[in-house]
């Protein structure tokens, strides 16, 4: 199974013994060993997946390194994070992607599914469209983000509120909606810049970066 | 009082027992609890003050925050220091102003032809009072402390602030290797005099 170890905040290491990872393209630093490095068409899911990948935009590039040895991941500078999900479903944009294995299922995810109409008004809003990347299962995934990402736990009292713009992913039990946050000022156009969030109620961990896009 | 603490470096998370915090309009990233964004028309300065803020070009676009539970700041993945103001004031480019409690008092205040040749523009924020106020910077924030015997020099791009008694000045480093176009890059500094502290971030503007 593959092992991932934190090098500096904008580095990963994993490990390989006869294993593959799957990676964002052009993402692969330095390796050591023997790896070798294909495209990978499928992501490790099916055909109906990819197929459902290329009709929603949610089409990530990914490369598969196969092998024994040491490969090191980074991109563009930014901060990578690790988060570890056990037996859960981790929903993340396919552009925040660096690295997972094939202990974890991929898919998309319409996002109307999981909130209705709030759900489809929430992608065409912030602008990250209206599917999203699920990866389901036991293990580690390796994400991207501007700056330190933080999880915020949610817990059936203390619903979390984020802005679409800094929002990376969410894991557990959750589902989310969108809120306003409108007064006279919003439409004589002295807005405050905060004017709508997404809310996530239930139990588990909302992920945000130190930025907004 | 509202309380300031740094999440990480880059993440400012302030509690607020129904209270008011001020910030850069657009700096959450999330919050708890109960709260309520609004764009702050007036900055808490009255109109003379909002209007001073307009001709001098240290224009800040504020958002009043009101409440009770946390709210996290951030600004594009910049580096957050909090400063403790004790009746105090703190002189500030508004650039670098991320968020401060409702209860300190902000101004505009000239800041002397410096501002001209730094691109800086001529005028400064202060901010006055009892609080705090989070200040944003590329890499992390350096704080240097001025003594009477010990003037401070400090490169205009690097500044970011600075509190206490002191008296600054601009000075230039010109020699015939300047003016031959060979300059070494540091051709004119501020320098600060008197008691009090300086702050510079690891980076040039």
């Amino acid at each position: 199974m593959p092992s991932y170890s934190q090098i500096n905040e904008k580095l990963i290491e994993v490990t390989l013994n006869n294993e593959e990872v799957f990676a964002k393209r052009g993402a692969m630093i330095s390796y050591q060993g023997t790896v070798s490095f294909a495209r990978s068409f499928l992501g490790g899911s099916g055909i109906q997946d990819l197929a459902m990948r290329t009709v929603t935009n949610e089409g990530y590039a990914l490369m598969v390194a196969k092998g024994t040895g040491k490969v090191y991941y980074g991109y563009d500078g930014l901060f990578v994070n690790v988060i570890q999900v056990n037996n859960e479903t981790m929903y993340v944009e396919s552009e925040t992607l660096l690295a997972f294995d094939s202990r974890l299922r991929t898919g998309t995810m319409f996002l109307g599914n999981q909130g209705g109409v709030q759900g489809i008004l929430r992608g065409a809003v912030s602008g990250q469209g209206l599917f999203t990347t699920t990866l389901q299962g036991t293990g580690e995934i390796a994400i991207l983000s501007d700056g330190n990402a933080i999880g915020l736990k949610v817990t059936p009292e203390q619903p979390v509120f984020v802005d679409p713009d800094a929002y990376i992913g969410h894991k557990g039990n959750l589902t989310s909606n969108i809120v306003t946050d409108l007064n006279w000022k919003t439409f004589v156009g002295q807005t405050s810049g905060e004017s709508y969030q997404v809310k996530f109620m239930g139990q588990g961990t909302v992920y945000i970066q130190a930025s907004e896009r | 009082m509202s309380s300031f603490r740094i999440n990480t470096d880059r993440l400012l998370e302030v509690g607020l027992q129904n209270e008011k915090v001020m910030a850069i309009a657009g700096a959450m990233v999330a919050y708890t609890g109960t709260m309520k964004f609004e764009k702050s028309l007036l900055g808490g300065e009255g109109f003379f003050g909002a209007l001073k803020r307009k001709v001098t070009n240290e224009g800040m676009s504020l958002m009043q925050t009101t409440g009770t539970g946390t709210v996290y700041f951030a600004h594009n993945a910049a580096e957050i220091a909090v400063i403790p103001i004790n009746n105090e004031k703190l002189f500030i480019e508004s650039s670098s102003l991320l968020a401060y409690d409702a209860g300190l008092k902000t101004n505009t205040a000239f800041a002397g032809l410096r501002g001209a040749t730094s691109g800086q523009g001529l005028f400064t924020t202060t901010v006055e009072g009892n609080g705090n106020i989070a200040v944003i910077s590329r890499g992390n924030l350096i704080t240097l402390e001025v003594s009477p015997s010990n003037p401070l020099f400090v490169d205009p791009d690097a500044f970011i602030g600075y509190k206490g008694n002191i008296a600054q000045e601009f000075v230039f480093d010109v020699n015939w290797r300047t003016m031959v176009g060979q300059a070494s890059g540091e051709s004119y500094q501020f320098k600060f005099t008197g008691q009090g502290v300086v702050y510079i971030q690891p980076a040039e503007r």
